[in-house]
């Protein structure tokens, strides 16, 4: 059954029209190798938001297409919103979609920091450590 | 169809005119040549090419021929008994057919023994004769009938070939591509010429067009940017991948070398290293999977894991809710909107705006703000619910794949040192110092090899991303130019060619894949019907990269380790299982068969000879090591001729004889 979140949720997602390039990029190999745009718009949004670093896109240009996200990430997006602006954000799904595209752009630089393969191991293993470290708590 | 007789005219060491008529027996189709080294069986099977197809095998290259001083074609003895003034000719003539000749093939130039001793040439002519009701009848344009009759240059190669050349074949570093073989073989070469056809025009039309508007012009600058880029990275990819053939070629050399070794010590340090080298590939495969699961896992539970909070903050909202309205809720607010709007409530009292009864109702909406959410909102408790619970099951899983990776690189790593305590010992062979410096450049040798991949695969990191921007380009180009052209007929070609293209590319991967099962399955069966310790296989594997495996009965793949005799017979079942696919009905000729196997080998690969090609003539020409007693006697049941090339050393000519 369609998820009624996903129903209600604007068709695009926007990213920053110069970041297309960047995303094609980390597509090719490594972490997000083969993987589609609707994973790293979510691995940005869930960076950005933790560093509370949102941003406002100058050129957006709609790289992801709602349907594209499965049901969980899709209530992930609308937890963020209603954790910002309460549940009465659930009436206006162009705001869960604005603050997804916020948090999405200003996480997007340091998602790539993350996975600069200058810093020391990879990607992969220092996430699976945090994750492991953070259920254990 | 079957080579019936041949003629041989004054061509290299045969002089004068010789005919041999070969046999043509369903039952009986194996000829053979027999001839020692030098005598001319090369030469005859270069003088088969060349009246087919006009050139000579092996001897294209001036500086080959100069430094083996070979002279032209014709023949030397002949040349000083002629006359000057008087003409020669040197001519082969080729019959083909089934039970009867159906085509008569004949190439010969003719020279002039000039009066101050030069040669020239002052004819050439090539002809087909093909039979018809009521005789032979001459054929216009041979030299493009003749690709109906035989194979195409690019693959004849899968007919007439040369037996030393396939013990390199499924070598390590052979620089034989089998994709591109199986690629010539099924003749996809012709799409794959339409396709680039197509795309040279649908480039040059948008070239054309090029001044619609600053934006196509930008974006065909960016391409022609990316084309020159690509065109760069490629040529350096080639050069660095035929660095690593090369490279490869020479280290799978010495591990040949220290496999068949004398010494057992030896032999037996790299029959393990072969072993664990098989056991590393594995391994390394099984971490890759491994990886890529991890990774999946991580990518499934990472964002809830990071967002936690904001989960529980949503279930407890959600909770909140539904303590205090219920969830669905009682009524719900697009229902009191309604009966608001249409001033009647449903017990039929009126709703008149400041009544007691609207009041009342309209308290109800203040009340139920979340009403119209509430299916929402039960989903999103719901699926926040099960994402939280499945934390352990996800976290579990997580752990056993990260234990599996861990152990898995801890048995390579205890791999890589007995791999190199394997080393150390063959470097300081005290008996052998021949293989303690072969070990020690094998070792150079890998290091420098690893290098040049890290390289290569920058290099092809690269290329794939831009041939991706430029298929992205190609595409936004094509519709820049359909949305800014008001010639509708441009866009239509532009969209027509764009169309035509991907089918082709479509049919051209179909055939392709189809072909690769067929040359897959053919290959099989002949392997297992040449092979002879079959026990000890169990398939043979050409994947969706067209990378060829031989599974052994445990499951493992051991090309890699194959002795020179299974690698001769893998490269036997693949050439025949090319040309089955290939649909050419044509006799196989093979120079030296067993040219670079001896002993037990040979024999196991003689025994089951007779098998190969069941309906096919095969002429071998053989060597008089090769042609053993043994050789013959297991090929009695389908020997048709035999023939031997005496060659006269004082003289310096060959003759044809029926032996």
């Amino acid at each position: 059954m369609t998820s009624e979140l996903k129903i209600r949720f604007p068709r695009n997602y926007n990213i920053e029209k110069s970041y297309q390039k960047e995303y094609n990029e980390l597509k090719r190999k490594g972490f997000f190798k083969d993987k589609d745009n609707t994973i790293i718009f979510i691995f940005s949004m869930i960076f950005g938001f933790n560093a509370k670093k949102s941003k406002s896109l100058k050129d957006p240009y709609p790289v992801v297409n709602c349907t594209g996200f499965d049901d969980e990430s899709a209530w992930l997006i609308a937890s963020i919103a209603i954790k910002e602006k309460g549940m009465e954000v659930l009436n206006d799904m162009n705001d869960i979609r604005k603050i997804a595209e916020r948090y999405a752009n200003g996480g997007f630089e340091l998602l790539k920091d993350e996975l600069d393969s200058e810093k020391s191991g990879d990607m992969a293993k220092r996430l699976e450590a945090k994750i492991l470290d953070m259920i254990d708590k | 169809m079957k080579l019936i007789s041949m003629e041989i005219n004054n061509y290299r060491q045969y002089n004068g005119l010789q005919k041999i008529e070969l046999a043509t027996d369903a039952k009986k189709s194996f000829n053979i040549i027999q001839g020692a080294n030098g005598a001319g069986k090369t030469n005859f099977f270069r003088a088969l090419l060349w009246c087919l197809y006009g050139d000579e095998i092996g001897l294209e290259d001036r500086k080959y021929r100069e430094e083996n001083k070979i002279l032209g074609i014709l023949n030397e003895k002949r040349l000083k008994e002629t006359p000057s003034g008087e003409t020669i000719k040197v001519s082969i003539k080729i019959v083909l057919g089934e039970t009867q000749s159906e085509y008569i093939i004949e190439r010969f130039i003719l020279f002039k023994k000039n009066r101050n001793g030069t040669i020239e040439r002052v004819d050439s002519s090539f002809t087909i004769m093909k039979r018809e009701v009521g005789g032979f009848k001459l054929i216009d344009e041979p030299e493009l009938y003749i690709n109906r009759i035989v194979p195409p240059k690019e693959i004849r190669d899968f007919f007439f070939f040369d037996g030393e050349r396939l013990d390199k074949f499924f070598r390590p570093g052979s620089g034989i591509s089998i994709k591109k073989t199986i690629i010539d073989v099924s003749q996809i070469g012709l799409i794959e010429k339409m396709t680039e056809h197509m795309e040279k025009i649908r480039k040059s039309i948008m070239r054309e067009h090029s001044d619609l508007s600053p934006d196509i012009k930008r974006l065909q600058e960016d391409m022609n940017g990316i084309s020159k880029t690509l065109e760069e990275k490629r040529n350096i990819s080639e050069e660095l991948n035929r660095d690593i053939q090369e490279t490869s070629s020479r280290i799978s050399e010495i591990e040949d070398y220290l496999r068949e070794h004398p010494i057992a010590l030896i032999k037996e340090h790299q029959s393990r290293r072969d072993e664990l080298k098989r056991q590393n590939k594995e391994l390394y495969d099984s971490i890759n999977e491994a990886v890529e699961e991890r990774n999946n896992i991580l990518i499934s539970i990472l964002p809830s894991v990071f967002l936690m909070d904001e989960c529980e903050n949503l279930i407890k909202e959600i909770d909140n809710i539904d303590k205090k309205d219920g969830l669905p809720p009682d009524v719900r607010s697009s229902f009191i909107d309604k009966l608001l709007k249409n001033g009647v409530c449903i017990c039929g009292a009126s709703l008149k705006k400041g009544s007691k009864e609207e009041l009342l109702v309209r308290s109800l909406l203040g009340k139920n703000s979340h009403g119209d959410n509430s299916k929402l909102l039960l989903e999103g408790r719901a699926e926040i619910s099960e994402l939280l619970k499945s934390f352990d099951q996800k976290s579990e899983r997580l752990r056993n794949v990260n234990k599996r990776i861990m152990k898995m690189e801890r048995d390579l790593k205890t791999n890589d040192e007995k791999l190199s305590e394997i080393s150390d010992v063959l470097k300081v062979v005290q008996s052998d110092e021949e293989v303690s410096k072969k070990e020690s450049l094998k070792n150079a040798l890998s290091i420098e090899m690893q290098n040049t991949m890290v390289n290569m695969r920058k290099e092809q990191d690269d290329i794939s991303f831009l041939e991706m921007r430029d298929r992205e380009m190609n595409k936004q180009l094509g519709n820049l130019i359909t949305k800014q052209s008001a010639n509708r007929e441009l866009s239509g070609q532009i969209k027509l060619l764009s169309d035509a293209v991907e089918l082709a590319n479509y049919i051209k991967d179909g055939i392709a894949s189809e072909a690769r099962k067929k040359v897959e399955d053919k290959t099989e069966e002949y392997f297992f019907n040449l092979i002879w310790n079959k026990e000890r296989f169990d398939k043979i594997r050409i994947d969706d990269d067209y990378n060829i495996s031989v599974i052994d009965s445990y499951g493992h793949e051991c090309l890699g380790s194959l002795s020179a005799g299974q690698r001769q017979v893998l490269a036997l079942a693949f050439m025949a299982a090319l040309k089955e696919i290939s649909g050419f009905d044509m006799p196989v000729i093979i120079d030296t068969p067993l040219g670079r196997i001896s002993g037990e080998p040979r024999d196991n690969i003689a025994k089951n000879l007779p098998d190969y090609l069941k309906n096919t003539q095969v002429t071998l020409l053989v060597t008089d090591t090769e042609y053993t007693d043994s050789f013959r006697e297991k090929l009695k049941l389908r020997l048709g001729k035999e023939f031997v090339i005496k060659y006269n050393k004082s003289t310096g000519e060959a003759r044809v004889d029926i032996k």
